[in-house]
């Protein structure tokens, strides 16, 4: 059953609803169906790393480190678990520092910029991110939905955190427009997983007929109105897609449903933050696994956030009494230095949790990580507000593109928009530059 | 996202002036105005606007309006964020798939709701099994009728005729019901439906930059009626609408004033005033269990009940003035409250009128409700109550505070134990703090004699309280004070926070941030201590603001 469909296509193509996705993005023809499509994944945490701790000695191609033993040795065992040499390191990333007329701080510079690659966007004076995201750039090219997860609750400053709104997700549909993260398990399962497929020709034609509707209010309105419903025509169209789709595995078990354990799980609760991090990995997992998205993203609560890390035996607001004290890439106390590396290898380990998930599925002539890039970044170097070499980690051959691993590429500083530029390009995207700056390219060194 | 507007106040002859050249291919675009007999000169320049989505609370009232449905669906929404401060603001509100996906959920829930249990609603009188024909019949009065409600104006041709084809494709295969259902479906699924265009005449945008649009009686009405009520137009509205009642301001004003009197109104402006006050952050509001074992969440609820039956003794049956709301010790409380505030209420379920003490709970800014959000989740919390009235209330946003802040010291150590007010103490004694903490905190420090969920104390942490406050840098409101109620009463009478309301209340209306250089004194001179607050909506609907839009 179709609603006019042929003629429901020549309008949208006649309609000029595709807007340019990126400045420096250029048109490219969709994607021709290979045996491996690429894959992106972006862990995203908050306060720096502690940087004595982060980097490992010069030579070395374990890529062994304190916090870093959390990425590459397998936890129960201690033995080193493979990644190591499908990872790059890259040292000296710095974000400029630049408010931008915002009332905003170093959490904002990093939070909002480090994927959007724009300078800081006033609204009022609240500081927003810029413009779209480089997962969302590449999902628009790719045409597909990303999945976006997060764990914000905090027993600190629970979320929502008033006036903070812009620090809910480092992830950018366009210019102070935010692509919000699920955070509920239960309701990513149920979402991945619908269970039937009852329905859908008839869900497909009403979308198809609800489209139409959009191109022709889109027909009347200014530019800003139409990239509105160019948005909603593309969600629409990726709902389109998902119900088509069949997925290449069974739905897992159902995750445990915190909400039902705690109405305040998602809010003020850091008692289910390990449990509910650990429920969003597995489900992006399975989602790549099983091809229903292509794009996945984590991110370990908001920006600027205050876990207490209980877990990890902290139990301190790891923003007001703990990074804010790292005040030398040395530490500042044997103490405070402890717990930071502790919340960070916590990080570190979740991390590998994701890759190794992903390494152990064959692919093609290797494994799926091969296939993917796993990118692990963060809004800061140092938890004192430092910008200065922000430490990323690039897990994954993204399908042969970064050919080798097992480096720290140390060649001074490089502006942070090159990361952008270098998930584009490894993604199969050319370009030169990201966000504001026209001409970056890659991260020197790396490819 | 906001873009700077231009402040321009010029009469309407010399907008004509920029935009007729431009049309016939002259590029002088600022040469003098010929003598040209145009709309009436204006005196401000009317705002670029943007598509506004239905809010969350919007949706529901809107199904409710539309179809007799009050299940709430819009509470398994995604949450939106609103740089304006108020959750019906046209920027960002971009829709993920995660938001198609609720929509269609929802539109299948309440299309088959409202077939089953409500066809008036949708169907008006008509009966398709009344005549041989009657099915035909009965499809043109729901797209002439509720489908125009739904989309608050008439169908276009082509919108009519792609309903029409759904229905046709859909009948063979379905009954009447199941065919209209898809229909249903696809309307409240449209962006028609869930955007709010109110951008003028389609044809006016090939006027280009500069222009001015006056936007259609249609969007008017839809316009005043999310103001005022936050639905569609209610069937007198639309009416008026249809038969040409509501092309002039008077005729406008009139509706304005009738709108303002029903319950929808009540809770439409109620829920401006949580917003203003960010007392609706009750509802997820969690306190410390050590510190404050008696803050539960039917306690919050409690709060949240007493602050909406408190907006409505103000607005409604009172003078409804910014000093009524800042000084009025008139309230509500059920037994719960009654202890928290001290006075007698029987243990029985409900709430009753009190009157609390005027000079220890006078207004909003001694309720409960405000005091415990304003406030840090294990003490009193000087510095957000400081930073709120200042940012808020006065429009006067202290800057960000920078990295590397030390936390307080803790109310207990080797010292022996201190005030909340001598943790802070360090603000006013370090240099680099004490430019911005001055400010902040002499006006946190008058409400230390409210704890953190808004009890009355007179110790805090053994030691005796000093609620004595000064306020710097806001020029008439600047000096001593003892106590919030002397804050409040000051307030009350204030410029300042008049000015603020009305901004506050423009940013709401307009579903947007004011521009940096925009005058908005045609709003502010129509707010003070003693006008009504709901006087500030009427400014706005009698204004051009509310009827032409600026091209961008």
């Amino acid at each position: 059953m179709t609603f006019r469909r042929r003629a429901l296509l020549q309008a949208l193509a006649a309609s000029p609803l595709t807007l340019p996705i990126a400045r420096w993005l250029r048109a490219q023809a969709a994607p021709t169906a290979t045996p491996a499509p690429k894959r992106l994944v972006i862990f995203m945490q908050n306060n720096g790393t502690q940087q004595a701790n982060f980097w490992p000695g010069a030579g070395s191609t374990e890529l062994r480190s304190p916090i870093l033993d959390g990425l590459f040795t397998n936890p129960s065992t201690g033995d080193a678990n493979g990644l190591a040499a499908k990872t790059n390191l890259i040292k000296g990333v710095y974000v400029p520092f630049d408010l931008n007329g915002t009332n905003g701080n170093q959490h904002d510079m990093g939070f909002a910029r480090m994927f959007t690659g724009e300078r800081l966007l006033p609204v009022g004076e609240a500081p927003w991110g810029g413009g779209p995201s480089v997962d969302q750039l590449l999902a628009r090219a790719w045409g597909i939905d990303t999945l976006t997860l997060a764990v914000l609750a905090s027993q600190s400053e629970p979320w929502p955190k008033p006036n903070f709104d812009h620090r809910e997700s480092f992830s950018y549909l366009a210019p102070a427009t935010l692509k919000h993260p699920r955070t509920d398990p239960l309701a990513v399962f149920k979402y991945l997983f619908p269970g039937t497929s009852a329905g859908v020709a008839h869900r497909t034609s009403v979308l198809d007929a609800v489209a139409a509707n959009l191109a022709e209010v889109s027909d009347r309105l200014g530019p800003a109105e139409r990239a509105k419903l160019d948005q909603h025509l593309t969600s629409i169209r990726s709902v389109e897609r998902r119900l088509a789709a069949q997925p290449h595995c069974q739905a897992p078990p159902r995750p445990t449903d915190y909400l039902a354990l705690d109405p305040m799980a998602e809010v003020s609760e850091d008692t289910y933050i390990p449990q509910m991090v650990d429920d969003l990995i597995d489900l992006a997992v399975l989602a790549l696994t099983c091809g229903l998205t292509r794009i996945a993203t984590m991110q370990f609560g908001y920006g600027g956030g205050r876990w207490r890390f209980a877990w990890e035996n902290v139990n301190l607001n790891l923003h007001d009494e703990v990074a804010h004290f790292d005040t030398s890439d040395e530490g500042s106390s044997p103490e405070n230095t402890g717990h930071l590396v502790r919340a960070n290898h916590y990080y570190a380990s979740r991390v590998a949790r994701l890759a190794t998930a992903l390494d152990a599925i064959p692919e093609g002539d290797g494994t799926m990580l091969d296939n993917t890039l796993v990118v692990w970044g963060n809004e800061q170097g140092r938890g004192d507000h430092s910008q200065d070499n922000i430490p990323i980690v690039l897990i994954g051959k993204a399908g042969g593109a970064i050919a080798r691993g097992g480096r720290v590429i140390d060649l001074g500083r490089q502006v942070f928009n090159r990361l952008g530029c270098t998930i584009l390009n490894v993604m199969g995207q050319e370009v030169a530059g990201f966000g504001d700056v026209p001409d970056c390219g890659p991260f020197q060194g790396l490819l | 996202m906001e873009h700077a507007r231009s402040s321009l106040v010029l009469p309407a002859a010399v907008w004509l002036a920029i935009v007729v050249p431009a049309l016939c291919g002259c590029h002088d675009r600022y040469a003098p105005a010929p003598p040209t007999a145009g709309p009436a000169p204006i005196s401000i320049t009317p705002p670029l606007r943007r598509l506004r989505r239905l809010s969350s609370r919007e949706y529901d009232n809107v199904v409710r309006d539309l179809l007799g449905d009050g299940s709430r669906p819009a509470s398994g929404f995604l949450a939106d964020s609103y740089p304006n401060g108020y959750d019906n603001g046209s920027a960002g509100l971009t829709l993920q798939s995660d938001q198609v996906v609720a929509y269609q959920v929802a539109a299948e829930a309440l299309a088959a709701r409202a077939l089953a249990g409500n066809r008036e609603r949708v169907l008006g009188a008509c009966n398709p099994a009344d005549t041989a024909d009657g099915e035909a019949v009965c499809l043109d009065a729901v797209l002439s009728s509720f489908a125009a409600r739904a989309y608050r104006r008439p169908l276009t041709a082509s919108e009519t005729q792609r309903l029409r084809d759904v229905f046709q494709v859909e009948r063979p295969q379905n009954t009447f019901d199941g065919a209209l259902q898809t229909v249903l479906e696809v309307i409240l699924q449209s962006p028609q439906f869930l955007y709010r265009e109110e951008l003028g005449v389609m044809d006016a945008l090939a006027a280009g930059p500069g222009a001015r649009i006056d936007l259609t009686d249609h969007e008017v009405a839809s316009e005043l009626s999310f103001l005022i009520t936050g639905s569609i137009p209610d069937a007198e509205l639309w009416a008026a609408v249809e038969q040409g009642q509501f092309a002039t301001p008077a005729e406008r004003h009139a509706q304005a004033l009738r709108l303002l009197a029903t319950p929808e109104a009540r809770g439409a402006i109620g829920a401006f005033l949580h917003q203003w006050l960010a007392t609706r952050r009750l509802a997820t509001l969690s306190k410390s269990a050590e510190v404050y074992p008696t803050f539960t969440a039917d306690l919050a609820s409690s709060m949240t009940a007493e602050l909406d039956g408190f907006f409505d003794e103000v607005l409604w049956k009172r003078t409804g003035s910014l000093r009524e709301l800042f000084t009025s010790p008139h309230s509500f409380a059920d037994a719960a409250l009654g202890r928290l505030y001290g006075v007698e209420v029987p243990e029985q379920p409900g709430f009753q009128a009190v009157t609390l003490d005027p000079e220890l709970r006078p207004g909003i800014l001694t309720r409960a409700g405000f005091l415990a959000v304003h406030a840090d989740t294990d003490s009193s919390g000087p510095i957000p109550r400081g930073v709120f009235i200042l940012s808020a209330m006065v429009c006067h946003a202290p800057s960000p505070p920078p990295p590397n802040i030390p936390p307080p010291p803790p109310p207990t150590d080797t010292g022996g134990p201190r005030t909340t007010r001598q943790r802070f103490d360090q603000h006013v004694s370090n240099g680099s703090c004490a430019a911005c903490h001055n400010q902040i905190d002499g006006i946190g420090f008058g409400f230390e004699a409210y704890d953190g969920i808004g009890a009355y104390r007179q110790l805090d942490n053994g030691l005796p309280v000093d609620s004595r406050g000064t306020v710097v840098g806001l020029g008439a409101l600047d000096g001593d004070f003892s106590g919030a109620g002397e804050l409040a009463a000051r307030l009350a009478g204030s410029r300042a926070l008049s000015d603020c309301f009305a901004r506050q209340v423009y940013r709401y209306a307009l579903g947007q941030v004011e521009g940096a250089n925009e005058d908005i004194g045609w709003l502010t001179s129509a707010s003070s201590p003693d006008a009504r607050m709901t006087d500030l909506l009427l400014a706005i609907v009698d204004s051009p603001a509310f009827t032409r839009r600026s091209f961008e």
